[in-house]
């Protein structure tokens, strides 16, 4: 049975009868890439459990119209991404976080000084949330720039120009370790 | 384009994708998530087997007892529609039992807690202060009676007097050897007896 099969089969499974064992395999097989994907975009861990939870219910909500046209895990990724920029959004209005309202404005520059390099992590939290977005879409989840285009209701060929700011930039903050002959080094 | 903009390298993409794998969910998440889903009528749950319900059995009175920070727990507001709301009071006296140590009390406390608040059963809940003022219509304030102290509180949501107790019943207080007082809060703002 083809993935896509076995992945409709599995929600038409849930959605029978709202099965709390089939929602446990959709949850396990999703749920590790949607946090890693919350984490990395949010910056803030205190916030990143009740962005995934809320993605959760909005998704389970919503499940009976996913028609298969993308994966269910790139389905369930734009339930997290609108949450995130939610949250965002709710973060500047209390004046705890800076933070674009729109990710299509976002002007990160490269670092002008290469004196601080930085780990991979912590160079990717330093970019700007809309170059953070599309990195972590098209670079760590795998979706295509018609799928990003879509979900952030953008032109495909802006999230194609997006991503190569994004990296531009990430290079210039990131630090990659240097390996020698399999062997990690400084 | 720049050397800078080029497709990432193997070792760049093995990077970025062990980033990922680093971030592993909290154990505790499919718990809350499967709660919230249940509460919304998304999923219908499964009985858990004995073994799994027993910490609710026990859980945090911790509070109570060792007067160990329980903190503070709102619930957002509810769209729970007629359910009433109940005043649970915890009892502590002289066959109240602490019989672990305090941060495991208080986790205990906080699984109870949270698991109430995600199923939108908990309203709030704070413990209190073991001093406090006995007012009487003459004479100067007084101390509390030594005894029966009530420690701490919670203020329940629930659609019926029988869901209220069964949810005062999986209060871990009791298995300490607590006592529990619960009391329907009117909603003419009158405290009346259950």
């Amino acid at each position: 049975m083809a993935i896509a099969d076995e992945e409709r089969a599995l929600v038409d499974r849930f959605l029978a009868d709202r099965d709390e064992r089939a929602f446990r395999e959709i949850y396990r097989q999703h749920c590790p890439a949607l946090y890693g994907f919350a984490r990395h975009l949010l910056e803030r861990d205190v916030a990143v459990e009740d962005v995934v939870q809320e993605a959760w219910l909005r998704a389970v909500r919503r499940l009976p119209s996913f028609d298969g046209r993308s994966s269910l895990r790139t389905w369930l990724i734009g339930f997290v991404v609108n949450c995130c920029r939610e949250s965002w959004r709710d973060a500047r209005r209390h004046g705890t976080e800076q933070v674009a309202d729109d990710l299509r404005k976002d002007a990160a520059q490269p670092a002008e000084s290469h004196a601080e390099k930085l780990d991979l992590e912590r160079a990717l939290a330093r970019l700007a949330p809309g170059y953070r977005t599309v990195v972590l879409l098209h670079d760590l989840q795998g979706m295509t720039h018609e799928e990003i285009g879509e979900l952030l209701e953008i032109a495909p060929g802006t999230s194609k120009s997006q991503l190569a700011r994004a990296r531009q930039v990430l290079r210039s903050l990131w630090a990659m370790p240097v390996r020698h002959g399999g062997e990690d080094g400084k | 384009m720049e050397n800078k903009d080029r497709e990432w390298t193997e070792q760049e993409r093995a990077e970025l994708a062990a980033l990922l794998r680093q971030s592993a969910p909290p154990a505790e998440l499919e718990r809350r998530v499967i709660g919230r889903l249940a509460t919304a009528g998304l999923l219908t749950r499964r009985r858990a087997p004995v073994a799994h319900r027993s910490w609710l059995l026990a859980a945090g009175l911790a509070l109570l007892l060792v007067g160990f920070g329980l903190g503070r727990w709102q619930a957002p507001s509810s769209n729970a529609g007629p359910m009433a709301r109940y005043l649970l009071l915890l009892h502590e006296d002289e066959s109240f039992r602490p019989a672990r140590a305090p941060a495991a009390l208080q986790a205990e406390v906080g699984r109870w807690a949270r698991h109430l608040q995600q199923a939108g059963e908990l309203i709030e809940g704070d413990r209190l202060g073991r001093q406090g003022h006995l007012l009487t219509p003459s004479g100067p304030a007084t101390g509390l009676a030594p005894g029966d102290v009530i420690a701490g509180f919670f203020v329940l949501r629930a659609v019926s007097d029988e869901r209220a107790l069964a949810i005062a019943r999986t209060c871990p207080h009791l298995a300490y050897g607590g006592r529990l007082e619960l009391r329907r809060i009117q909603p003419d703002g009158r405290v009346g007896a259950l």
